[in-house]
Parts: structure tokens; sequence; C-alpha cells
């Protein structure tokens, strides 16, 4: 586990090169939410906690342009470290940014006098978050498998899941509002339940997404 | 070709016993390109130049030692231990170096030993500040904007700053200039001084280079072994062949290795011990490694290693 650190750190190194660009998107994505859902708080913690899904090529892309499976090959560490590291980073950023959601949504709330329902607020922003578990679990074994070049594409699949339901909204009647949405009408234990089933659902998500990329990238031949 | 083992004597380490690195019955097959089956050796505490022509199987070797490719058949071992990823803390004692750098170009030369660092117990950080000056670059410098010869030296200062017992070096002086050549030389000769269980392997294709550093050679054609032993082992083995296409009969043909016809006139690389099986019209020198490098790796024939 301390080389899986120490390779989520090479691979915050790493990501330092890219983080200016990376920042920039998700200030647009976040402003672009901001407009969209019509100064909805509540957009941006269903929306940022699902930055990192979009930033999975990027340690491969990396990896291609340092020629890091080299470097890979001649550290003192395991292939599933490797696995193992990524999975940690990504963890961490994902984790950050249902944070930074949150942080973003009181501050949105606070600044435009909007009530904010604490419960509505945790609960969108775990559902993002096991959203982006189970794109992250689809995308990171098929990039470990083969590699950015051949799997640049699986960046599109975000695209694809929350654009579809986006257009859907645009159809007569389709338009979804927040604040038609009473979470206190609610049971707590029905809350409680939907959390728990969410967070289990991101736990399975990792650990499934671990394992799978430990077995496909002990294959690959470079 | 011969692909029998590699028979010279070899030397072990003196701790462990074993040779630093051991290849036997090696089989990769890409299908249009077939490493194998292969045998060899390389002694702990000399250098070996690993040397034949492009495509002959040389980075493919390496890659199978760094685990980068699985052999379809055969094993490796580096200082004693089976190659993979259940052995990868011998790493430790490796560095490698590669004919292109393998670390983020957008990366500075200070933040590519930083990130390395922490994965080497024995990282020395003012060994790798020494290795920076003394190949004059800075810190600071993004790895980007390195020349080729600079690149390289970042990469053996990586290689180095951990202190290993066996350098892997791929082509590491091709596309350098005379003078980086040399210093590179005299850090590898340093190396070599340094403690006499240090090893390096050296691919190639620069005899010039071998024929100063290296102690032991081994020369693949076409994915196979076809020579192995000391520099001069190997040069006095062979001789060269030169005259008329006129004085080459069915029976002196077969004797030659890497055979090279232009006009009317002839050249190939033949055993030192067949020279008896030319004519007067065939004019026989000693060869040099160039001309063992360039036949051997040309030729078609079985050699009798």
């Amino acid at each position: 586990m301390t080389n899986a650190i120490v390779f989520a750190r090479l691979e915050l190194a790493a990501f330092r090169v890219n983080a200016w660009p990376m920042i920039l998107m998700s200030a647009l994505v976040a402003m672009m939410t901001w407009v969209s859902s019509r100064q909805e708080p509540i957009g941006l913690a269903a929306v940022l906690p699902l930055l990192p899904v979009f930033f999975v090529t990027y340690p491969f892309l990396t990896d291609e342009r340092g020629h890091h499976d080299l470097l890979y090959a001649t550290l003192p560490i395991r292939r599933q470290t490797v696995v193992l590291g990524r999975h940690l980073f990504f963890l961490a950023i994902q984790l950050a940014s249902g944070v930074l959601a949150l942080a973003l949504l009181a501050a949105t709330a606070a600044a435009t006098g909007r009530p904010l329902e604490p419960r509505l607020a945790t609960l969108a922003t775990m559902a993002s978050l096991t959203a982006g578990s189970v794109l992250l679990a689809i995308q990171l074994p098929l990039l470990f498998w083969l590699g950015f070049a051949k799997s640049r594409w699986i960046a599109l699949l975000p695209m694809l899941v929350f654009l579809t339901p986006v257009a859907l909204m645009q159809l007569p009647g389709g338009r979804v509002r927040f604040d038609t949405f009473d979470p206190t009408a609610l049971p707590p234990s029905l809350l409680l339940a939907a959390g728990g089933v969410l967070l289990s659902v991101s736990v399975v998500a990792w650990v499934i997404s671990a394992l799978v990329s430990v077995r496909v990238y002990a294959g690959r031949r470079f | 070709m011969n692909n029998s083992a590699d028979s010279r004597p070899l030397t072990a380490d003196p701790v462990t016993g074993t040779p630093a690195i051991t290849v036997t019955n090696l089989v990769r097959d890409f299908g249009r390109f077939r490493l194998g089956p292969l045998d060899l050796s390389i002694p702990v505490g000399y250098i070996t130049g690993l040397v034949g022509a492009n495509g002959a199987g040389k980075t493919t070797l390496l890659k199978l030692l760094l685990g980068l490719q699985t052999p379809d058949a055969g094993e490796l071992s580096l200082l004693g231990h089976p190659v993979g990823d259940d052995n990868v803390a011998v790493r430790e004692d490796i560095g490698v170096v590669l004919d292109a750098p393998f670390v983020l170009p957008d990366w500075t030369i200070g933040n590519a030993g930083r990130a390395l660092a922490p994965f080497y117990s024995r990282w020395d950080t003012a060994l790798f500040g020494r290795l920076l000056n003394r190949f004059h670059l800075e810190p600071s410098a993004q790895v980007k904007s390195l020349s080729r010869g600079e690149s390289t030296k970042l990469m053996l200062a990586l290689a180095m700053a951990h202190q290993p017992r066996l350098l892997l070096l791929d082509e590491p002086t091709s596309g350098l200039d005379p003078a980086t050549r040399r210093d590179l030389l005299d850090l590898f000769a340093e190396f070599m001084a340094a403690d006499p269980s240090h090893t390096i392997l050296f691919s190639t294709h620069l005899t010039s280079d071998l024929e100063r550093i290296a102690d032991h050679l081994r020369v693949l054609s076409h994915g196979r072994l076809v020579e192995a032993g000391t520099l001069d082992e190997v040069v006095e083995r062979y001789a060269i062949a030169r005259g008329p296409r006129r004085a080459l009969t069915p029976q002196n043909r077969a004797l030659i290795y890497g055979l090279h016809e232009r006009a009317d006139i002839f050249d190939g690389l033949i055993a030192a011990a067949d020279t008896a099986g030319f004519g007067v019209e065939v004019v026989i020198d000693p060869a040099t490694l160039d001309d063992i490098v360039v036949h051997l790796s040309t030729t078609a024939e079985d050699v009798p290693l």
C-alpha cells in the first residue's frame, strides 16, 4: 500500500502538468451548470463530482507522451501498484471534487439567498459520486487494458451518458425541476438507505475496477 | 544459425554465484519477427556489448528483461532473480537507459529526480546533483528542451542516482557527438571501477565504443545469438577474406559468413581456422570488430558458436 501511495504522488506530479487546462475546464463546466440550471445551486452538486470522469484519459495520455510504461517497468514496483496507485489518485480527486461541490453549493446558496436543503445536497453529491464511480469503473480497466491510443474514445462515454438525459429533458414536459422535489417529505430512513445503497455501489464499483484493471494490466505487452 | 548456449567461461557474482543476466531457451514470436530460441549469460563485473543490426532483437531482449514483454517460452533472470512481477525488488539494483527518455517532457530535470527518488531506498540526492553538475544539466531545465545527448545524460543520472549494480543500456551513445560519447564512456568506466560487482549490458551498433570499453561481446542476428565471448576471443576467431569472385567455389562459399559480392570482387567473414580453404588469389586479413559485427549481423548462415 505504501508503494501505491508513492505512486499516487508520482501521478500527482504528472497531473500538475495538465492542471491548468483541467482547472479551466472545471470552471467552465461549473459556470455552464450554474447557467443551465437557472442558478439552481443543487446543479453544482450533481455535476462537479463527475468531473474526474472527463479527465480519466489524462494519466494514460501522460504515460504515452512520457513513455511512462517504460518508466514503471524500471521502478521497483509491481504492475498492480500502478493500478492501485492510479485508482487511489482518482478516488482522491473524486472525493476532493465532491467536497468542492458541497463547499460551492453552500457558498452559492449563501450568496444567492436560496435555501439549501442539506439532505438533498448530500444525496445529490453522493448520487453524482456514485455515477462517477461507475463510469470510472468502466473507463479505467479499458484504459489499462488498451492504453490511451487505442481507447481514447472512452472519454466520450460520459458525454453520451449525460447528454442523453439532458436532451430528453429538452422535450416537451421533460423538464425536471429540483424545487418540485421535497426531500423533507421523505422518511429519514429512506434517505439513509438511499445513501447506503449509493455508497455500497461506489465501493463495489471501485473494487471491481481495481481487480479487473490489475488483471488486464498484468497481461499487457508493450 | 547456432542457437546453442553461450558456453564460454562466465564470471559469476562473488556473493550469489550467479551471472548478472541469464537467458534460457527464450522465445518471443511476433509473427513477422521471432526472437530465439536464445540462451545467453552476461557475466558479473564486466561490460558486455550486445550488438546486432537494427531489428536483430536487442531492444526486444531488453524489453523482455524489464518485463515489458512476456516470453512465449523460456526463462530470464536478473542478478539471480527470475524476471517477473513478483521480483521487482531486484530493480533497486538495476539502472536502465533506453534510446529515448522515459520521463514526462513537461517535467523539469528537478521534477524528474524528485518524482523517482521515493521509489528507491538507496536514492542519493547528492549523487544525483553531482551527476547533473558533471553533465552541465540545470535542474530547472525542462526535459523537452534537452538535446538528445542531454536527454541521455539525464536518464543516466536518474539510472545511477539509486546506486545500481547492473546498468542496462540500449543504444546510449547513438546519435551523440564524439565528446559526449567519450564523457559517457568515461562514466561507464568509472562505474565499473567503483565496485567489482558492477556490470553493464550495453546494446549498440557502434563498434568503436565497444572496442573502447567492452570486455565481452554478444552478437544477435535475426533474433538469434550468433557469437559470444570476450572481445579478444571473438576478434581472434575470425578473419576477412577478399578477392576476385572467380576464386569463389561452392566449397569456400560455404565457409563465408555475410558474403558480400560486388562487380567482380567479394569479401566476407571466415573462421580463422578456415583460411586454408581459399586459394592464393584471396587475401586474408585480420578481422576488425566492425567486420565481425557487420558480417555476422547480415549472415543467413549458421555460425559455429
